[in-house]
């Protein structure tokens, strides 16, 4: 990407990585929601402005989180909710500038890192993807949405919850038309639905719609007093240098489970911080202010974010729920991920690998430097923000289709999703196999006609096999340790 | 304005489309944004639909080629192009069909044996419904006994990811399509066409290799139906200006693309001869191999079901949250609040802008009472007015 260019979306960026952690930070804002609802706002942007945007939102909203598990023991995002383990237990002993300064400098790393690992291998996986034919993007896919559903929500009945969720996700992407066939079905006499159900109305209402109605109509636990401290970077070399192998391992842990379909920062940061608990010298410190704990999860947190934007961009296979919005940005703007995006748009892919590169960098000055400011938000009362929030979400659904239509479906997905977190069941599976199944079926039809109606070649060619065994392997080791962590975050609320 | 390409991006059409839009947007005196909205899927069908339902106020248009034609033939649509209003045409493509370099079949004859030998075993990547399958299905035509084994691909993009990995063993791309791909892997077996294309002076013709299979793939774009014809008169001649400036003109030249303009009446009238030819081909295609999605479904319902049937340990997990809710009465009040706010955005007397503002301000005083009056009364008024200005004045999204 030529500096120039730089300069031109920098305004951009910056904007977004400041929106991003203010979101991040403040709790009952997630960085799907405010994503989603940032698409429609990008439809007249130029498309390099436009994804440097959405990038740069990513970046920050992953990363906010920090400030308020460290100031006031909620994690503004899920993905920070491994940090309030040890951050919070560091405030109390008077540490928290220290807590806030490890925990930039950690997120920064694992966000470099992961970029350094997104620009090296997405052209090379983008080029080796030709190869695949209709059954192995089947497989790929379908691997995909076993992972998700099977590793949302840890324990036996969290599984079934998370495969009813998935299928609940599939039967949503039924109406409309058949994406094989081209045939309309499942509209039930609504001509509405004759293509189906946009995705960002979904999106919206099961993020941005039942989060809102929830903040509005629960009143939260009063908040304690927020402290605010310098934040201290000047930290000693020796700890960065004690810390270095846990820095790396927890970035590529993240970076592969960004990689992994499906997934996102919090099961990443879970991943790292119970193998960094199982590697150290002092493990019971983990979850009293272990720093180690802290490191682990705030760089495998950002380094999934990279990581997800591998797939993103190299294969059009979404990594994450925000990178199931991604995409449909990707496609308003008129890009096609995969690997005719690297031979098409060149100039867009450098520009989306340069945008989070500098948002990484502004993400981490901007913390250091306004961190002061940023933790007053964290007391922001969640009720008075609540009908914003709900406004945004109305003019968003409408502005997707210009149809109050997409209004009442965004309303009745946030309704679904108040019922399912009623009832514990996790909306990421639902998102993903709403976003993933037409591929699948595309594929799998493709190649049903290919092999004259036979699956015999999913089980006896190699790459649909090979997978198959990756997942099952991934998804026994995922269950274990999320299923130890999980014991152990209620372990720890308990005591 | 938006104009629906119904095609991924990175195809033919796409390009042509961004190509003819970014001249129209440089026209001086042209203030009104063009947008192309990439609307793919089944054989275009998704995208003309769209555009068949928008409002016929020349804010909308649709950049299809013969699909149009093709996709009502093929039953995949129940209308075709008497749906829309012709707005012209921007030229027209010829087309090649392509197997990839290693491929055994040296000429089109090679293929059509093969084809004809054992029926339902060449495959041929088409996007089912689109002039891609049509091409394949005129060419069995003049082979009696050959037929190919379709496989549902998608637009020239996709096509050739399939083609040049070597899943499928033919397929057709337009010239402009095989020029950008041809250094990726793929070999061209014939232009249908009754001569050789100028570009591709040693890709045979199909009649020199003795089939008379001729097809040029209009493209062409179309406005809703009843679209008042002083609009169409000047779309037309916005896209006749752009489609014959020396900058398209070049273009054109360079990806073959046939330069002559359509207007609203040719393009009616070429239609109409093409449907005529198309009525006497079988368009059906095979529907056993599709997936029974239904009975996956019901498979994966039922395993989670079953893991979800709690054992005694389980219920421990369903802590309650530690949230304290508002009274019911005030819930229902928001909830009612709420549908009302939809419902009459949903009437031409409801304004975003002025209840929006009712509905923040009734929503603060069910939550906060009349305490704080003030910091309601402002948040009310600030916040659908700010979202409002930024949304239609910044970004140009009309509101109702």
């Amino acid at each position: 990407m030529m500096f120039a260019d730089l300069i031109h979306t920098m305004p951009w960026i910056f904007l977004g990585v400041c929106v991003g952690i203010l979101v991040g930070a403040v709790p009952g804002l997630t960085g799907a929601m405010v994503i989603a609802l940032a698409v429609p706002l990008t439809f007249s942007m130029e498309e390099s402005d436009a994804l440097a945007l959405l990038v740069s939102l990513y970046v920050g909203s992953v990363s906010g989180g920090l400030i308020s598990a460290t100031l006031l023991k909620i994690p503004g995002t899920p993905a920070a909710m491994i940090t309030v383990l040890d951050a919070y237990p560091m405030t109390e002993s008077g540490m928290a500038g220290r807590a806030l300064g490890i925990g930039i400098i950690a997120s920064l790393f694992g966000g470099l890192f992961s970029g350094v690992a997104l620009i090296l291998l997405a052209k090379p996986i983008a080029a080796w993807s030709i190869y695949l034919g209709p059954f192995d993007l089947f497989s790929l896919v379908f691997v995909a949405l076993v992972f998700i559903v099977t590793v949302a929500e840890p324990g036996r009945v969290g599984m079934g919850k998370g495969i009813l969720a998935g299928c609940l996700g599939i039967a949503v992407s039924l109406p409309g038309i058949h994406p094989a066939t081209g045939e309309i079905r499942y509209t039930f006499g609504m001509p509405e639905l004759g293509d189906g159900f946009n995705l960002l109305p979904v999106l919206i209402g099961l993020f941005a719609f039942s989060q809102a109605w929830k903040d509005l109509t629960e009143r939260s636990p009063g908040l304690g007093t927020v402290r605010t401290e310098p934040v201290k970077i000047a930290l000693p070399m020796a700890l960065w240098l004690k810390q270095l192998s846990n820095l790396i391992r927890s970035s590529v842990i993240g970076t592969l489970v960004g990689i992994l379909p499906g997934i996102g920062a919090n099961v990443g940061s879970v991943i790292s911080y119970g193998a960094a608990k199982n590697l150290s010298r002092t493990p019971e410190r983990f979850g009293k202010g272990s720093e180690e704990g802290l490191i682990a999860s705030e760089s495998a947190n950002n380094a999934t974010v990279g990581g997800a934007l591998i797939p993103l961009i190299a294969l059009g296979i979404p990594g994450s729920v925000i990178d199931a919005i991604l995409i449909g940005a990707f496609v308003i703007h008129g890009l096609q991920p995969g690997p005719l995006l690297f031979q098409n748009n060149p100039e867009t892919v450098e520009g989306i690998f340069s945008s989070y590169i500098v948002a990484n960098l502004l993400m981490a000055l901007v913390m250091l430097l306004a961190i002061k400011w940023i933790a007053l938000l964290g007391g922001v009362s969640k009720t008075r923000l609540a009908p914003v929030i709900l406004l945004c979400c109305i003019a968003g659904s409408y502005c997707t289709g210009n149809r109050i239509f997409d209004v009442w479906v965004m309303v009745a997905f946030g309704v679904l999703g108040l019922v399912m977190e009623r009832y514990r069941i996790p909306p990421a599976p639902l998102v993903i196999g709403f976003v993933l199944a037409p591929l699948a079926e595309e594929n799998l039809a493709a190649g049903l006609m290919i092999h004259g109606g036979s699956y015999l070649p999913l089980l006896t060619t190699p790459f649909p096999l090979t997978c198959f065994g990756i997942a099952g392997i991934l998804i026994f080791l995922s269950i274990k340790a999320l299923t130890k962590t999980a014991s152990s975050v209620e372990n720890g609320e308990a005591g | 304005m938006k104009v629906i390409v119904p095609f991924a991006p990175g195809g033919g059409s796409d390009t042509l489309a961004r190509v003819l839009v970014r001249k129209i947007q440089n026209r001086p005196g042209e203030h009104a944004p063009w947008v192309i909205i990439n609307v793919p899927g089944a054989g275009g069908t998704i995208g003309s639909r769209r555009v068949r339902k928008a409002k016929p106020d020349g804010h909308t248009l649709l950049f299809l080629h013969d699909g149009i034609l093709t996709a009502k033939y093929a039953g995949q649509s129940p209308f075709g192009p008497e749906a829309f209003t012709p707005v012209g045409a921007t030229g027209s493509l010829g087309m090649v069909i392509c197997v990839p370099e290693a491929s055994p079949f040296q000429t089109l004859n090679d293929l059509l044996v093969a084809a004809e030998a054992s029926p339902d075993t060449v495959t041929f990547a088409a996007n089912i419904g689109a002039p891609s399958y049509f091409m394949a299905r005129s060419l069995e035509q003049e082979k009696p006994g050959a037929s190919f084994r379709y496989v549902q691909s998608g637009g020239g993009a996709r096509r050739f990811a399939d083609l040049s990995g070597g899943h499928v063993q033919s397929t057709a791309f337009s010239v402009s399509e095989y020029l950008n791909f041809r250094e990726g892997g793929i070999r061209a077996l014939a232009v249908l066409d009754e001569s050789r294309h100028p570009a591709l002076p040693t890709v045979p013709s199909a009649l020199e290799q003795g089939y008379s299979v001729t097809y040029r793939n209009l493209q062409g774009w179309w406005a809703p139906a009843e679209t008042p014809a002083p609009v169409v008169e000047s779309l037309q001649s916005v896209l006749r200006d752009a489609f014959e400036s020396p900058a398209l003109r070049r273009y054109s030249e360079e990806q073959c693309l046939e330069p002559d303009f359509l207007d609203s009446r040719e393009l009616a009238a070429a239609m109409i001869q093409k449907s005529e030819m198309l009525v006497g081909l079988d368009l059906e295609f095979e529907r056993r191999y599709l997936p029974p999605v239904g009975l996956f479904l019901m498979i994966g319902v039922a395993l989670g079901g079953l893991l979800t049937i709690p054992s005694p340990a389980a219920g421990r997990s369903l802590t309650p949250t530690s949230t304290i809710r508002q009274s019911l009465s005030k819930r229902l009040g928001l909830a009612a609040l709420l549908v009302g706010f939809i419902v009459s955005l949903s009437f031409p007397l409801g304004m975003f802008l002025p209840a929006g503002i009712l509905f923040m301000g009734a929503a603060g005083l069910i939550i906060s009472g009349f305490e704080n009056l003030r910091a309601t009364i402002l948040v009310s008024i600030a916040a659908p007015l700010s979202l409002y200005l930024f949304l239609s004045s910044l970004l140009g999204i009309d509101l109702p």
